[in-house]
């Protein structure tokens, strides 16, 4: 962790010195993780969920240590004490009205969470791109009126959730702006788009942003993430079945 | 059930947290569910009847190391009364109060970093794993359908809670060992007036993971029945999510052991997938099977579902929004091949807003463990729950 991130800080300072041109796609993905990597994160987060009929709220806070590690205890009056466990390789949902666990595996990741465009992958994935796919650089072009990079993600195995990715990354912050997930035909299924920012201790993370689930008209998931503390010291506990079933 | 003492209680409850100060964090939450129900009575008889129920269900919150619920309900409902021998509703409104949840749980810390939690009161407790059929959840009758939810749209059918006292020990990040004291409420004889501290349910549950498959091994002393329960519960994932759940019993004094572990065994299995087919996202499709070794494998009367030695449960869920769901959820006696099938639709029109219908038909002959002669054999109703 910390050679990568010396590297990755020479590297952002070599960047700066106008050797941008010597970045490879691998690099630029590396640079992209390495700002997205945290040793532990905590936050308070809300969906506002939008569709045709209009919308609705959940909110819930955020735990994760690590890349695999992570639980969401949502706080919203609908799913009040309902908490979701992510660990390396499998789900844990608690239901407080039943004080009953359910342990889910295999495609259960991918599964829409509390009814939103997103999946449970998309809120707690492993952070390993490169292990699971081929990246190519498209192009340069602008997103939020940022230069971006346009990275093309194409899946080496067949156990993620989306084949193909496209993604906008700001040339100077190495965060993602944009992103298309698409199937194995070629269609578009799900499009994010970044709207704001904050810098925290040197990463820049998104802290509101929207999900469009493109095979639903109408309808999108905005992100809206405060109170967030990063590097800071987390109970190993938070992630166990007894917090879970707290 | 409470009585009318309970209902002064209860409604002092509410007032006194209306005035008192708080001193923590709470949440308080209302649910009302009014729904308008059409039943066939019998071969000339039909009934619509409407039925409303509230919740007011406040938790504590904020504080790291207690947590404390008290879920109150009320239900509005149409007295039952006999007419020459037969049950009918006389029309007059009764109100029904209880309480669903009323505990209290506490971390104790007994190390630096290791605390074990008691929870005391009135709450749920499930063992095992499955939705319907769960041989594993031995602190409750697993071969009774009593209490399941079947029009539940979000989370598990079953919710029932029952007055116990329970130690949680943390054994790592995965496992966990569950001591439980099942107070019995109601002595099990006309006397003595208060149940004997034999009629106490003691048992625990180890809970714990080896390797990709999740284990949990339980026993139960069955106070009131004087019997010994064990159960053992495997799950594991083979492109669907797979369980499995043996469970026995054996009388206090018994001769033959055997041939008493063969009388009491009691297995569910069930499968679980998610998005099978490819039909987009929301689709799920669960089976289970509930198996009595010991009971008819015969056609004859049935009463419920321990008289025969198999049953299928099956639920197809599929969400084709957000806000919409659709529910298919059936149960089948194959022994005498009749069976009820559910159709449910939930419809989450806003924040905290259901609409919700269903339509349940039973199939199968008068002697049947399902037939649409019984009472209720044929139902349809449509609701509306809010919660707030």
């Amino acid at each position: 962790m910390n050679t990568r991130r010396i590297a990755s800080t020479l590297l952002v300072f070599l960047l700066a010195g106008g050797l941008l041109s010597a970045l490879t796609p691998e690099e630029i993905l590396d640079l992209v993780e390495e700002n997205q990597t945290f040793s532990t994160f905590r936050g308070e987060g809300k969906m506002v969920i939008t569709d045709r009929f209009g919308t609705r709220t959940k909110t819930f806070r955020f735990y994760a240590k690590g890349e695999e590690q992570s639980l969401i205890e949502f706080t919203s009056i609908d799913e009040a004490g309902q908490k979701i466990l992510r660990t390396e390789d499998e789900i844990y949902l608690y239901y407080p009205d039943a004080e009953e666990l359910i342990r889910l595996q295999g495609a259960a990741l991918r599964e829409s969470v509390a009814g939103s465009d997103l999946s449970y992958e998309d809120l707690t994935g492993g952070k390993e791109l490169k292990d699971k796919y081929r990246v190519r650089l498209e192009g340069e072009e602008t997103a939020n009126g940022r230069p971006c990079y346009v990275l093309v993600l194409e899946a080496k195995v067949k156990d993620v959730a989306y084949p193909r990715q496209k993604l906008w990354v700001d040339k100077e912050l190495f965060v993602g702006w944009k992103a298309q997930y698409f199937a194995l035909s070629g269609k578009v299924l799900k499009e994010v788009e970044v709207k704001e920012i904050e810098e925290i201790k040197g990463h820049s993370i998104p802290v509101h942003y929207v999900f469009r689930d493109m095979l639903k008209r109408n309808s999108s998931t905005e992100f809206l993430i405060s109170g967030i503390e990063v590097d800071i010291p987390l109970d190993e506990r938070i992630f166990s079945l007894e917090e879970l079933t707290w | 059930m409470v009585t009318h003492r309970s209902k002064w209680i209860i409604l002092s409850t509410v007032l006194l947290l209306g005035v008192i100060p708080l001193w923590s964090e709470q949440q308080i939450r209302v649910i009302m569910d009014t729904a308008l129900f059409g039943m066939r009575i019998d071969e000339e008889t039909w009934s619509l009847f409407s039925t409303g129920s509230g919740e007011l269900d406040l938790q504590s919150r904020g504080n790291r190391n207690v947590r404390a619920r008290l879920s109150l309900t009320a239900s509005l409902g149409q007295e039952v009364g006999t007419d020459e021998g037969t049950s009918s509703l006389t029309g007059r409104e009764t109100a029904t109060f209880g309480i669903h949840y009323a505990y209290v749980k506490v971390r104790i810390p007994l190390a630096e970093r290791y605390a074990v939690r008691l929870s005391m009161g009135k709450n749920a407790l499930t063992w095992g794993v499955g939705s319907l059929f769960n041989a594993g959840n031995i602190a409750f009758n697993p071969t009774a359908t009593q209490g399941a939810s079947l029009l539940a749209v979000e989370g598990p059918v079953r919710e029932d809670t029952a007055w116990y006292a329970s130690l949680y020990l943390p054994l790592g990040t995965y496992a966990f060992l569950e001591p439980v004291a099942l107070v019995a409420l109601a002595p099990a004889s006309e006397a003595p007036l208060f149940p004997t501290p034999e009629e106490t349910s003691l048992g625990a549950r180890l809970h714990t993971k080896a390797g990709p498959l999740l284990l949990e091994a339980a026993y139960l002393h069955d106070g009131r029945e004087a019997r010994h329960v064990g159960a053992l519960t495997l799950q594991g994932n083979l492109g669907a999510d797979l369980y499995l759940s043996v469970s026995s019993s054996l009388p206090g004094e018994t001769d033959d052991i055997l041939s008493s572990l063969k009388e009491g065994l009691i297995i569910s299995t069930g499968a679980f997938w998610l998005n099978p087919i490819e039909v987009g996202e929301g689709l799920s499709l669960r089976i289970e099977a509930l198996v009595i070794p010991d009971a008819s494998w015969e056609e004859g009367t049935a009463g419920d579902l321990s008289d025969y030695g198999i049953h299928l449960y099956h639920e197809l869920s599929l969400a084709p929004s957000d806000r919409l769901t659709l529910l298919f959820r059936g149960l089948l006696s194959p022994i005498d091949l009749s069976g009820v099938g559910i159709a449910g639709l939930d419809w989450n029109l806003d924040q905290g807003l259901h609409l919700y219908s269903f339509f349940s038909l039973q199939v199968g002959e008068e002697t049947d463990l399902y037939s649409p002669s019984h009472p209720g054999g044929i139902a349809l109703a449509g609701g509306v729950r809010y919660t707030f």
